[in-house]
């Protein structure tokens, strides 16, 4: 048989409830047979707070004065950069924070050996366009590739980096 | 005003009122000055009648607003009306303030919970269907004895807990916890075709 009442306790905590005036020790305990008892609970705790809700507005509404809203939209637009202001703190503690991790030394390593190999591609490149020079082959008959004329007519030398870090200028004497 | 039209406004505002607390949430200070400008009246309404004090009441008012401001992103609209939840935060902040001066100056013995249900309206009010709500509300605590009246405004609108309110009357705990329970219980039958939208 469905239950149609509520145990007169349980409804008394239910009105506490609702009022805002349940005691703080009772609470936890009514809020858990909220959680789990019957549908009946929770539509009695419902219909009190409807109950309650409506006692508010018996309360004739009163036009508070100009200056209060100025004074919120002055407040809120002070509040909302401060809050910006501790965004931007945060996150620059946060990218400055983050803790350094040393590479291992095979990075570097294969850094250096990539570099390497691109400046020796490219000493090949050179030596290759001095060769066809020598034999007169007319540039756009054998290279219409015009981004390989750019590469063949750029002499600036290649710079490096030695273990310590320092930069060095490499040198393939092609002129 | 006819029943559907009462709850079509009522639904309508209750959707721009959750709009606005949602773009508040998302830092839109527009939005927080809207939500002031349509529901301001009410909630310094409330606060004044609680503390009898226009400029504490701004204080409290203001605070309510920064709160919101603050705690947009909590609202839960599957736990009640936006409305509601104004009102509750309002509530809440007046009792604060209320009993922190009670506790200074002595305030509580002097407490006069008649003039809460007092029909006094200040502002000439263009909303139609709060005057009729507050019609209704007060044809249903016409319904409850004077003393169950005083118990429950007691607890609800200054926060005493029953054994305050006993203190307070004079009376023994008992009394007063039957005065609110079966207040409570009344009131709830005569609100309940006005909560089921059975009457505008």
């Amino acid at each position: 048989m469905k239950e149609t009442k509520l145990p007169e306790e349980l409804e008394e905590q239910a009105i506490l409830d609702a009022l805002g005036i349940l005691d703080p020790e009772d609470r936890p305990a009514f809020m858990v047979r909220l959680q789990g008892e019957s549908d009946l609970l929770r539509q009695v705790v419902k219909s009190y707070h409807a109950t309650t809700g409506a006692l508010t507005s018996v309360v004739a509404p009163v036009t508070p004065p100009v200056t209060l809203r100025e004074r919120l939209v002055n407040q809120v637009a002070l509040e909302a950069a401060r809050e910006a202001e501790r965004f931007e703190l945060a996150a620059d503690t946060l990218a400055l924070g983050s803790v350094p991790v040393t590479p291992r030394d095979s990075l570097r390593e294969r850094l250096l050996s990539r570099i390497e190999g691109e400046s020796n591609a490219r000493f090949d490149l050179r030596a290759t366009a001095n060769i066809r020079g020598e034999t007169s082959v007319p540039v756009g008959e054998g290279m219409a590739d015009e981004r390989e004329k750019r590469l063949l007519q750029d002499d600036s030398p290649a710079i490096g980096y030695d273990r310590a870090g320092q930069p060095f200028r490499t040198s393939y004497g092609l002129s | 005003m006819p029943v559907m039209t009462a709850q079509l406004t009522k639904l309508a505002q209750d959707q721009e009122w959750t709009q606005l607390i949602a773009l508040t949430a998302q830092g839109d200070q527009a939005a927080l000055a809207t939500l002031y400008d349509r529901t301001s009246a009410q909630v310094f309404g409330l606060v004044v009648k609680i503390l009898t004090n226009r400029e504490a009441a701004e204080e409290v008012t203001l605070d309510v607003y920064t709160q919101v401001w603050r705690q947009a992103h909590t609202y839960d609209r599957t736990r009640g009306a936006p409305g509601a939840w104004l009102m509750m935060l309002a509530r809440t902040r007046a009792i604060d303030r209320f009993r922190a001066g009670a506790a200074e100056h002595g305030r509580m013995e002097s407490l006069d919970a008649a003039h809460l249900f007092a029909s006094d309206d200040e502002t000439p009010e263009q909303d139609v269907e709060g005057q009729e709500r507050r019609r209704y509300v007060r044809q249903a605590l016409a319904k409850l004895a004077e003393e169950q009246r005083q118990a429950i405004a007691l607890a609800y609108f200054y926060g005493l807990s029953q054994s305050e309110i006993a203190e307070k009357l004079q009376l023994p705990l008992g009394t007063v916890k039957t005065r609110i329970r079966l207040g409570m219980m009344k009131l709830r039958e005569a609100l309940a075709p006005y909560e089921a939208g059975l009457v505008p």
